[in-house]
């Protein structure tokens, strides 16, 4: 090789690694932004609320009452459960921890951070999602993508939650604060829907698509399972709630679907000696709905903590 | 695999690396090979096994063409051969489609019998190995190359991992002489090309690729929810809904298809290959022919070279040459996927190509007036002519007979309904943004047709500033649950 070629040669080597040092450069920017953007804005990634658990001041005097589950829960006014509950025995203090899209398998890496705070009572509150898992067709052969999925959860469970999008639309919305243009989004859990536009939803629904299996071959089942086992063990009262659903979403929900989440009802019932307060179908016909799943956070829908309240109660006396 | 994933990211900084760090020609195509296969076999699972069939079929088929002396003798083993490809297809993909409508007309002519289903598992991108495959044994059957000696070169070429889920299709003849250093005539080389990542072409491949994922992540990825909104229920929206959910989805399918082969494109010319473009601008378009030549180019010019010329083409009568219009658009539809939606699609499309036609050839007068050659004229012939693909979209998009019909009058019969329209818009700010955004940046495309060209001669920091910006503006955007590329099931 003569001279020229070598530099020539050399030249481009040279550039490549330019370029390729480039790309490695604005990898390194987008994600450090990335994780540096989500860590100040915790609700875009799913659970990390929990870990702001301590900064919440909890009364150590007292006895504390925790409520979990999803957005179903969140909807529970826990002014109102702890006002009602403090009537009878005002040594307790209710906290609503419930978490936006939460299930058991997100639920369980965080339990024993919240056993560690001694609640007197967990209420856990669930539904046909919590036990919903993705139907994955059996493969004959090893398969990697599940495998690698496995990795990544093993080296941070979040890392599958993360939703950069949310975060960024949070960011947007409050720099604008128009209401015209961005109306606050509590009105969709305050506002009541009517039967007309309940139904509307219901072609938007999952509902027909849940697949629920057996508690043999459940993971979110299993998990729940030693969420209940954890708290159990550490004598903390457990107190297992089937949300509410609307009507129109019971009707669509698959029946091979609707048996199976009832046996897993049952077997919890009995394999960990609880009883399970199902409220699935409770409050059909009434006008208290924010959409199919939820109930509205609205003083006209007030029943459902009333409800809850009473449910606490009831166990308290016990 | 889903490009539009962490794994694809990792999986193809992993065989570039190890390409880079091979110095034998020989390990590199084995390599390249096992890397294609796992590729594959990361989402098909046993499925592959379907792949490996194809590819050993074909290539002993192609020697046997080739080996063969009478151009009879030729034809039957190609027959064969295209059987064997056609059969499969049929089979895995078609079976089902094809029991359910002997089962419908069995029930119509009061039949007690039902044939009962096979519920097979579909294989991801059959349509398209098939095929790339087709295309080596016709090439060597009309004598347009040799048979490849190595069963890894040919294996490379049906299973090449960047266009192996949603094309663009390849051509044998354009692929396989890519491996060899030299070509002589229809021979082809003996001497593998070394794999090496050039300048150029890193940096050609990477905007390229960077700009397919924009397209898929930020644009269609974002749309998608909006499109599936509106047509999960049409049945009482109105005009303006259909309409602009028709847009969204004109705009989410282009964006997550065309995407795709970017991302196909780039990726092969990293490692130095190069692959055709599958799109050119195709919402441009000025007549539905004109739509054909820039909207998956590699399927439209399969069909042409492999149906439609081999039905006799335009060189026999006019009535003989629309229906050959119509029957490749309807087996074009039908190739997408086994539903009487696809038929109706590609029907359209027909129909459009068809009517087109007969205006040329009967109304020149109208075809070739000089109005058209203005630029309001060029103007009205792209939205008279995206006016009906935009039309098409719908049957594509929607399968439930009842919300089709429905979204199709709202379409064509638009009933100025104006009441929702402001809280409708306010309510979907967002991928409507996303939708004005991609109109004003394919505007820019169309303008500067050599856009990316400008872009690979910017200075090292500018192009870097500009690829952060674009990953930027895909990661910042995306939900975390990556939408499966549309084409994957076909």
């Amino acid at each position: 090789m003569d001279r020229d070629n070598f530099w020539k040669k050399y030249y481009m080597k040279n550039t490549d690694i330019k370029i390729t040092f480039s790309v490695f450069f604005s990898f390194i920017i987008v994600f450090t932004s990335l994780f540096i953007f989500l860590s100040i804005d915790n609700d875009s990634v799913n659970h990390i609320n929990h870990f702001d658990f301590g900064p919440l001041n909890l009364d150590p005097l007292s006895k504390k009452i925790f409520l979990f589950g999803s957005s179903q829960i969140i909807r529970l006014n826990a002014t109102l459960i702890n006002e009602k509950v403090k009537m009878i025995d005002d040594t307790y203090t209710v906290y609503n921890l419930a978490e936006k899209g939460s299930n058991p398998t997100d639920t369980l890496p965080f339990i024993d951070e919240f056993i560690l705070e001694k609640p007197t009572i967990i209420f856990y509150g669930f539904s046909y999602r919590d036990f919903n898992v993705e139907k994955i067709e059996s493969n004959i052969l090893p398969d990697p993508n599940h495998e690698f999925t496995k990795i990544i959860e093993n080296i941070d469970p979040k890392l599958n939650t993360i939703n950069p999008k949310s975060a960024t639309l949070k960011i947007i919305r409050n720099s604008f604060q128009n209401e015209v243009i961005f109306p606050d989004d509590t009105d969709e859990i305050i506002t009541i829907l009517n039967d007309t536009q309940l139904r509307n939803q219901v072609h938007l629904s999952d509902a027909p698509k849940l697949h629920i299996p057996s508690s043999d071959v459940n993971k979110r089942v299993k998990d729940m399972e030693k969420i209940i086992s954890k708290v159990q063990d550490n004598n903390i009262k457990l107190i297992l709630f089937v949300a509410p659903l609307n009507e129109h979403y019971l009707e669509i929900i698959p029946e091979s679907e609707k048996n199976s989440f009832n046996l897993i009802v049952q077997e919890l019932s009995k394999k960990y000696n609880v009883e399970i307060y199902d409220y699935s179908d409770k409050y059909v016909g009434l006008p208290i709905w924010a959409d199919l799943v939820h109930v509205a956070y609205n003083k006209n829908a007030i029943i459902y903590s009333e409800d809850v309240a009473k449910i606490i109660i009831n166990e308290i006396g016990k | 695999m889903n490009f539009a994933t962490i794994d694809f990211v990792i999986f193809f900084i992993v065989v570039l690396t190890t390409l880079a760090i091979i110095k034998y020609r020989k390990f590199q195509y084995l390599f390249l090979l096992f890397a294609s296969y796992f590729f594959f076999y990361y989402s098909s699972n046993y499925l592959i096994v379907l792949l490996i069939f194809t590819t050993i079929w074909d290539y002993y088929f192609g020697s046997m063409i080739y080996k063969t002396k009478t151009k009879k003798a030729k034809k039957i083993v190609l027959i064969i051969s295209l059987a064997g490809n056609l059969g499969l297809l049929g089979v895995f993909k078609y079976a089902d489609f094809t029991i359910t409508q002997l089962n419908f007309l069995g029930q119509q002519m009061h039949m007690g019998m039902q044939i009962p289903m096979l519920n097979l598992a579909l294989p991801i991108a059959i349509s398209f190995y098939t095929f790339h495959s087709i295309t080596y044994t016709v090439s060597i059957y009309r004598g347009q190359m040799s048979p490849v000696k190595s069963f890894v070169d040919y294996a490379i070429f049906v299973a090449f991992f960047p266009q192996l889920v949603a094309g663009p299709i390849l051509r044998a003849k354009e692929f396989l002489p890519q491996i060899r250093e030299k070509v002589e005539g229809l021979a082809l080389g003996t001497k593998l090309r070394p794999i090496i990542i050039q300048e150029s072409n890193l940096k050609f491949g990477i905007t390229l690729m960077a700009f397919g994922f924009l397209k898929k992540m930020f644009f269609a990825d974002n749309i998608a929810p909006f499109v599936n909104e509106v047509f999960a229920n049409p049945i009482g929206s109105d005009s303006f809904i259909i309409i602009l959910g028709t847009i969204a989805f004109a705009i989410q399918i282009y964006g997550d298809f065309s995407g795709y082969a970017d991302i196909a494109i780039g990726a092969a010319l990293i490692m130095g290959f190069k692959i055709p473009i599958n799109f050119n601008k195709p919402y441009f378009a000025t007549s539905p022919a004109d739509f054909w030549r820039r909207w998956h180019i590699s399927l439209s010019t399969w069909l042409r070279d492999y149906l439609y010329i081999p039905l006799g083409g335009n060189k026999k009568s006019h009535l003989r040459t629309y229906s050959n219009l119509l029957a490749v658009m309807v087996l074009g539809g039908l190739w997408h996927g086994a539903a009487l939606n696809f038929i109706f699609w590609g029907a359209l499309h027909g129909s459009y190509l068809v009517a087109h036609r007969f205006f040329t050839h009967y109304f020149p007068c109208i075809t070739d007036s000089s109005f058209f050659k203005t630029k309001m004229g060029k103007i009205i012939s792209i939205l008279i002519t995206q006016y009906f693909v935009f039309l098409a979209w719908i049957p594509f998009r929607v399968q439930n007979f009842d919300y089709m019909i429905y979204s199709i009058q709202k379409y064509v019969i638009i009933d100025f309904e104006t009441s929702n329209m402001l809280s409708f818009t306010i309510q979907h700010k967002l991928p409507i943004f996303f939708i004005i955004a991609f109109c004003f940046m394919s505007f820019i495309s169309y303008l500067k047709p050599n856009l990316i060209q400008t872009i690979l001669g910017f200075r090292l920091r500018y192009w870097t500033i500009l690829i952060t910006f674009t990953m930027f503006l895909i990661v910042f955007f995306y939900d975390g649950y990556p939408e499966d590329f549309i084409y994957f099931k076909f």
